[in-house]
């Protein structure tokens, strides 16, 4: 017992942090998370989507096709909670917390070589370093598909270790290996990269492991994975879903030479197709984007390069000294771990800082703005060489151990009282906080009309989800309007448009209830004019106004 | 000779790198440097600087107090060649090819044991050639080797103390030379006076066991602490000056705490919560803070971005579309520090620590990252990457393999060679004509056609727009210094601690604001941005990419 006292620590600390204000912090909805939660509901009170398709395994939604794996888990979950955050959010944190426990289990046998208590002691420091992962905290605290797909990936490289070690069988890695795929989209690149990684130092056992599984019987029972796996795997490279993904390639970015650099290389020929050519533009646009993960302006602290909603606001995606235990853990990883000549590394270290190469690399390859949502399995690594970095010092000198670890507290305090108390002002932009209280307002003020302004963007979800729309009749009326290979939008659900509006619409229209932003009720509207009923304003908590709601006499 | 002939070639090709059109490139003279090459003159023509002291130990220039060393070291240049661009920027030059020199001795000082060659397999003569070659091509090193940079005279001084320290070892009276050096860095510029003596104790520490045998006191140790003695005494004028008043307002001006940014954030914090406990002072205060800032302004010199995308922001520090260092060295950099860790030598523990102060003073001021003050830097990932380079060239000859060690050596070669030849491509063509004004250009022009028609106006009106145009003026138009040192007032000094000249002789230095100045009467008036009529232009002078710089009116 004693000896999983710290792992059960890590646990404690972490599924708190996970599930403590789940559905106030961040205090709105994504468009994504609106989606899988009335998709959630409409299979479970219809079993068909939001457009009338019955269990489709890729979801079209806002025609931006999602993988399905998180909104068939988010179905039980809506089904006990009801449709609400908390049930949206649920099982990415829930994933979250297993995560750590999948952690301990995939570094202990990483570092398998080591006397038992050792790398127990080393895995539970790993366990307690992704719990209080500020990062992996904050992808918790939303339905980020990612999320999931990281957990599910540590049980698969578990369980692969297991297999090749002849302690388990083929079936469970393939088993997370296909849910993976299925759960995300990079992790078509993703999954393969890290099966390479961990099949080329075990190339010899896992063959030996694996020329079992080639009779009849055995070749039977497998099949099914494979033919998932790589159904999933092409299906989604060829057809509409796919459009979408060569799309978003960086390779398919192409500006050519600009005027600029034309002109101040004189028109030369020879600079401007040496030095400013395509090949040298996309090999620069991937090497730094692969760079920036490993950036300490996106791990440390705020720099100018990450979304905001890809990190906690006024921080890096990291603890600001996690840095101590990376710089020490990665020191002793290099030098203690591999004890031959630097040409043939030990199996531990070239397994963690592999991970911690290969993470970034999907990610790298988009072209949408860099963040640090696709990156999220750099979590995984970065608290594995945390944990040794503490397990190093811990071990080695408790007199520097307890005064990193009481400044590094002290920090973790800082850090966590920045993301549950001075994050609102920034995630209330960023999570389209306001759609809640508006569809309030809907609800307590029934009219005949209802006009909704789409300026931020897909609002008709919000307006299902917040009223629990009956799912069967929106499916028989579903508008949905094809937006080709970007997005598409819908223009009405039941009494309720999802158009832009100006003044001349408030003052000719009765019983109507108008919603918009700013732009559209601008101040010099009357809003204490004789066919006004009702003046409502949403602000963010630092009086931003997102909505004003105006309600006309009939 | 032959053994040699490598070490000499990457001298001539960093020789020809720091030297080739040197006062052409970077295109322009910048207010620091015009001060420099101005004092020295002045020093020359009349015994005193600009402000009319006699042979300062500290330079008042604008109010920044400038540190001694690299004004001194101009005046025999400007002795020789006279007053202009190639006097000021030229020892900046010659000493950055020496460090090429000198990082070449001490990486094999520091690196020769024995084990060295075991461990990594690599012979150290060709670690600390390839080291040398790097620096030589690097274009952080060469950023401040082309031009008037008192940082890169630190750093060689910097350099050469280590080496005498090391040589010191065998022959103690180098030990002499060692703290002369580390000593003349302090005077050459600020943030050597957190480095150098940090890397002066980390030297000590690392060979204590040499310095200090249990066996009684020998010779050895002797000469050391009497050196000690001389360095410390040679540092005594410093600590006064930096106890002073003038000392003290440089760093108020730069440092981290003249950002008042993190101390609203804590209390702004504060206010968030409902009452204002010890809990929430305990978590919300100036010390955690800026303590925050110091760790965010120390860590952002490790970017990659910094270091091989974007660079330096300033434009003066950096040359367009290029990082810190070349893109292309990105494995070596992982693969040197892989193997410098599994090391076993001194002068692994003195790369790693190197690389670790050596951000500290820049950190410690409130523009982070800053090439400029953490140009130190260079060293270290040059060592770091040179064993990189070496590790790969080792393993390759080691396979034995012909065409593998041809094939990957051609390869090398052609992106190095494209590497650097993007780096020079960018610095030569692009860098003058993208960022023309961080290099102050234009100014010699001004000069020539004032001082043509300096006697056929009662009032020259200049503008103020980029940094200190008196002290260029004052250079490019050589002015005597006597009459100088006589006319010059200081304005009192802005928010930074600087201040400036506003008029001498006939020329006026300020914003031009046109409908009012064209009133004045036999005026000649030279805008650089601020709006005056086109019309009225009767000369204009063009940036390096052909775009109207400044325009002349008279008013006459």
């Amino acid at each position: 017992m004693k000896k999983y006292l710290l792992l059960i620590t890590a646990l404690v600390i972490g599924a708190f942090l996970r599930l403590w204000m789940l559905s106030s912090v961040p205090n709105g909805l994504t468009w994504d998370e609106a989606a899988i939660g009335y998709n959630a509901y409409s299979l479970l009170k219809t079993g068909r989507d939001e457009h009338g398709a019955i269990l489709p395994i890729v979801f079209k939604s806002f025609g931006d096709f999602k993988p399905g794996a998180y909104i068939y888990l988010t179905v039980p979950s809506v089904a006990i909670f009801g449709l609400n955050e908390f049930a949206v959010r649920f099982p990415s944190a829930l994933a979250g917390i297993l995560a750590i426990w999948g952690i301990y289990l995939l570094t202990r046998e990483i570092f398998a070589t080591f006397a038992k208590e050792h790398s127990n002691q080393l895995a539970s420091f790993a366990a307690l370093a992704l719990a209080l992962s500020p990062w992996h905290v904050h992808f918790s605290h939303g339905a980020w598909e990612v999320n999931v797909f990281t957990t599910l990936t540590i049980f698969a490289l578990y369980y692969f270790l297991r297999f090749v070690k002849g302690k388990s069988t083929l079936y469970p890695t393939l088993f997370f290996a296909c849910f993976s795929l299925a759960m995300y989209q990079a992790a078509k690149l993703l999954t393969p990269l890290v099966y390479l990684l961990f099949v080329i130092p075990f190339w010899k056992e896992f063959w030996y492991q694996l020329t079992p599984y080639f009779k009849p019987k055995k070749i039977l029972l497998t099949s099914p994975f494979i033919l998932f796996g790589l159904w999933i795997f092409f299906g989604s490279l060829f057809g509409s879903a796919g459009n979408r993904l060569t799309t978003l390639s960086i390779f398919n970015y192409k500006p050519g030479i600009s005027a600029e650099t034309k002109a101040i290389d004189n028109q030369n020929p020879v600079t401007l197709d040496l030095f400013h050519n395509q090949k040298e533009l996309s090999t620069r646009l991937v090497l730094s984007r692969y760079l920036y993960h490993f950036s300490p302006e996106v791990l440390f602290y705020e720099g100018p390069i990450v979304s905001e909603r890809g990190h906690l606001p006024g921080l890096g995606v990291l603890n600001p000294l996690e840095f101590i235990w990376l710089v020490i853990g990665f020191i002793w990883l290099v030098k203690s771990l591999s004890p031959g000549s630097h040409d043939t590394p030990d199996r531990s270290t070239a397994l963690v800082l592999g991970l911690l190469l290969v993470a970034p690399i999907p990610a790298s390859l988009t072209l949408a703005e860099f963040s640090t949502v696709r990156a999220l399995f750099m979590a995984v690594p970065l608290a594995m060489i945390s944990g040794v970095g503490i397990y190093y010092l811990y071990t080695n000198s408790k007199i520097f151990f307890s005064l990193f670890a009481g400044v590094y507290i002290l920090c973790t305090i800082y850090v966590f009282d920045n993301y549950f108390f001075h994050s609102q002002t920034v995630f209330a932009k960023e999570f389209n906080y306001g759609y809640k209280q508006v569809i309030q307002i809907i609800k307590e003020n029934p009219t005949k009309r209802v006009v909704f302004t789409d300026v931020y963007g897909q609002p008709y979800i919000y307006y299902v989800f917040y009223t629990a729309y009956d799912p069967a009749t929106y499916q028989k009326n579903n508008e949905f309007i094809s937006g080709g290979l970007d997005v598409g939008r819908v223009d009405h659900v039941g009494n309720v448009e999802f158009h832009q509006f100006g003044s001349s619409d408030m003052m000719t229209q009765p019983d109507t209830l108008f919603i918009g932003s700013e732009g559209n009720i601008n101040n010099q509207f009357d809003i204490a004019g004789p066919k006004v009923d009702l003046f409502r304003q949403i602000e963010t908590p630092d009086h931003h106004i997102l909505f004003r709601v105006i309600k006309t006499k009939p | 000779m032959k053994k040699n002939l490598p070490i000499i070639l990457i001298l001539i090709l960093a020789a020809a790198l720091r030297l080739f059109a040197l006062d052409k490139f970077p295109a322009g003279l910048n207010a620091d440097e015009a001060a420099i090459g101005y004092n020295a003159w002045s020093l020359i023509q009349t015994g005193k600087d600009e402000h009319a002291m006699s042979w300062p130990l500290v330079f008042r220039s604008f109010d920044d107090y400038k540190p001694p060393i690299y004004f001194y070291l101009v005046v025999p240049f400007v002795k020789i060649l006279g007053l202009n661009v190639w006097s000021v920027r030229l020892p900046s030059a010659l000493l950055g090819t020496a460090t090429v020199y000198l990082l070449y001795l001490v990486v094999y000082l520091l690196f020769k044991k024995k084990t060295t060659d075991e461990s990594c397999h690599i012979k150290t003569n060709n670690f600390a050639l390839i080291t040398a070659l790097i620096l030589a091509v690097s274009p952080w090193h060469l950023q401040f080797s082309r031009g008037g940079w008192e940082v890169n005279a630190a750093l060689f001084f910097i350099l050469l103390g280590i080496w005498g320290f090391l040589k010191g070892l065998e022959k103690p009276r180098y030990f002499f030379l060692y703290v002369t050096s580390m000593a003349i860095s302090l005077y050459t510029y600020h943030s050597a006076r957190v480095i150098s003596p940090l890397i002066s104790l980390t030297l000590i520490i690392l060979y204590w066991k040499s310095l200090f045998p249990i066996s009684s006191l020998r010779l050895p140790t002797k000469t050391f602490l009497l050196s000690c003695l001389v360095g410390v005494l040679l540092a005594l004028p410093l600590a006064s000056q930096l106890l002073s008043k003038e000392g003290q307002s440089r760093f108020t001006g730069v440092s981290v705490f003249s950002d008042t940014g993190p101390l609203w954030q804590a209390l702004e914090m504060r206010r968030a919560h409902q009452g204002d406990t010890v809990y929430v002072k305990a978590l919300h205060n100036q010390y955690l803070s800026y303590g925050l800032r110091f760790v965010k302004n120390y860590l952002s010199h490790f970017s990659p971005r910094f270091l091989f995308v974007t660079g330096d922001e300033i434009a003066r520090s950096k040359v367009p579309e290029m990082g810190q260092t070349y893109l292309f060295l990105i494995p070596f950099y992982f693969l040197g520090l892989f193997s410098l860790l599994k090391l076993d030598s001194k002068g692994k523990v003195f790369t790693l620590v190197w690389i670790l102060i050596a951000p500290l003073a820049a950190a410690l001021t409130f523009q982070s990252p800053h090439a400029l003050r953490s140009q130190n830097m260079v060293i270290p990932l040059s060592i770091i990457s040179g064993l990189g380079f070496s590790v790969v060239l080792n393993l390759l000859f080691r396979s034995g393999k012909k065409w593998l060690v041809g094939s990957i050596s051609a390869l090398l070669l052609i992106l190095g060679g494209y590497s650097v030849g993007r780096y020079l491509h960018l610095y030569y063509v692009h860098y003058p004509k993208t960022l023309p004004y961080a290099w102050q250009y234009g100014f010699d022009q001004i000069a020539d056609y004032v001082g043509q028609q300096y006697y056929n106006y009662d009032r020259i009106l200049i503008s103020d727009r980029y940094d200190q145009p008196y002290i260029l003026m004052a250079f490019f138009l050589k002015y005597d210094p006597r009459v100088l040192q006589q006319e010059l007032v200081m304005t009192p000094r802005d928010k930074f601690g600087f201040s400036t000249v506003r008029k001498f002789g006939r020329m006026e230095f300020r914003q031009i604001n046109y409908q009012e100045d064209k009133k004045l009467s036999n005026t000649l008036i030279i805008s650089a941005d601020e709006p005056v009529d086109d019309k009225a232009v009767i000369y204009t002078i063009n940036d390096p990419a052909g775009l109207p710089m400044y325009k002349f009116v008279s008013t006459k």
